[in-house]
């Protein structure tokens, strides 16, 4: 009985072990791994501590390979990533379904310039398609009536 | 007589040689590289710190020129020295690293004086794992944290969701002696929102502490 007892302590606790071997697994990192994604920008990074006063305006004319896919904004947080974004629906669409209240949702929520400038081209795109839709429909029918006529 | 007279010399000397150890200020320049799902992102400038006047001052010159101004709970970003955007946020300030290094508690990231308490602390291999838990009102909405040191010195971070699923992992690298004043000259984060892992990588340099001058970047004017 005594052995068994001895037993039975001995396996709860290398099970207690391995529930906690996730621990520090959580903590495992490669920083090559981190390294090879972000090699495009620490190339870049690399050229401006050669070049201090060469601006992303500069590059993005000179038509660099550097800045492609690089987004022209600062970012000193990754939770800003996807935080402007209204119930992480792209702001262009809010202006786009919603028209000027949607650009007023995403001004007054979002409190951000560039996600009420993108509602805003959203919401004036959707204008555009709407008054060539209605001259094109008021077109055909104008066209109908002439021929019945 | 003299023993007495060497003895106010040298805690004369001892009292200075203490006060040499309090910091106050920080700044250096700073590298922020990231990658989400299809885009990249490089942020580049210089940063100021002063515990007097706790607000962290960012003045960038890459993507372009703004300055970006931490106060206790607001974001402000400003181009040409006009306010271009104000945000909202908690205790921006009280955990960031500048002020948790000035204040020699970034071995545990603030964490023992926040409205965390110590849960679990366990040795693995070469780390000691801190285990971090909200209190029993904030369960239903927070998780915990875990906290990892090697060599006495802050590793690792792990954010938890409250229902145990990893929200972000920080980890600090390089450390470098600055006057006495200890100083993680990388750091990387993963964070895992919407589905998807944004990679960051941030890259300290010149960094300066208690350096004099510089006032008006050190206490930039908040806008009101």
């Amino acid at each position: 009985m005594k052995r068994f007892l001895s037993l039975a302590f001995l396996i709860s606790a290398f099970a207690v072990n391995d529930l906690k071997a996730d621990n520090s697994d959580l903590f495992n990192f490669e920083i090559d791994e981190v390294n090879t994604e972000l090699a495009q920008v620490e190339e870049l990074d690399q050229y401006l501590d050669q070049n201090e006063n060469v601006s992303f305006a500069d590059l993005q004319a000179a038509g660099s390979p550097m800045v492609e896919n690089v987004s022209d904004q600062a970012m000193m947080s990754p939770a800003m990533a996807k935080r402007h974004r209204v119930l992480g629906i792209p702001s262009w669409i809010w202006g786009c379904v919603f028209g000027v209240a949607g650009v007023a949702i995403v001004y007054f929520v979002s409190e951000n310039k560039d996600e009420t400038k993108e509602a805003l081209w959203g919401c004036v795109g959707a204008s555009v398609v709407g008054i060539i839709l209605y001259f094109a429909v008021f077109a055909a029918a104008a066209s109908t009536a002439a021929t019945t006529i | 007589m003299k023993k007495f007279l060497w003895l106010i010399l040298i805690s004369l000397c001892f009292s200075s040689f203490t006060e040499a150890q309090d910091f106050y200020r920080i700044s250096g320049d700073f590298s922020i590289k990231s990658k989400d799902d299809s885009s990249f992102s490089l942020t580049r400038g210089s940063f100021y710190y002063d515990l007097n006047y706790r607000k962290v001052v960012y003045d960038l010159n890459f993507p372009g020129e703004e300055k970006w101004i931490l106060s206790d709970s607001l974001i402000f970003r400003m181009r040409s020295d006009t306010l271009y955007e104000k945000t909202e946020g908690a205790s921006i300030v009280e955990f960031s690293i500048f002020h948790l290094i000035l204040n020699n508690k970034l071995h545990d990231y603030g964490l023992r004086e926040s409205i965390y308490d110590l849960k679990e602390v366990e040795k693995k291999g070469d780390m000691v794992i801190y285990t971090w838990s909200p209190p029993l009102l904030m369960k239903s909405m927070l998780g915990e944290v875990l906290l990892s040191q090697k060599d006495k010195r802050l590793y690792g971070l792990v954010f938890l969701d409250k229902d145990g699923k990893v929200l972000r992992k920080q980890f600090f690298r390089n450390f470098e002696n600055v006057n006495g004043l200890e100083f993680p000259t990388e750091i990387v984060d993963l964070v895992y929102v919407e589905g998807l892992e944004i990679v960051q990588k941030t890259n300290y340099k010149n960094i300066k502490v208690n350096e004099a001058g510089k006032e008006n970047m050190f206490n930039f004017p908040v806008p009101d």
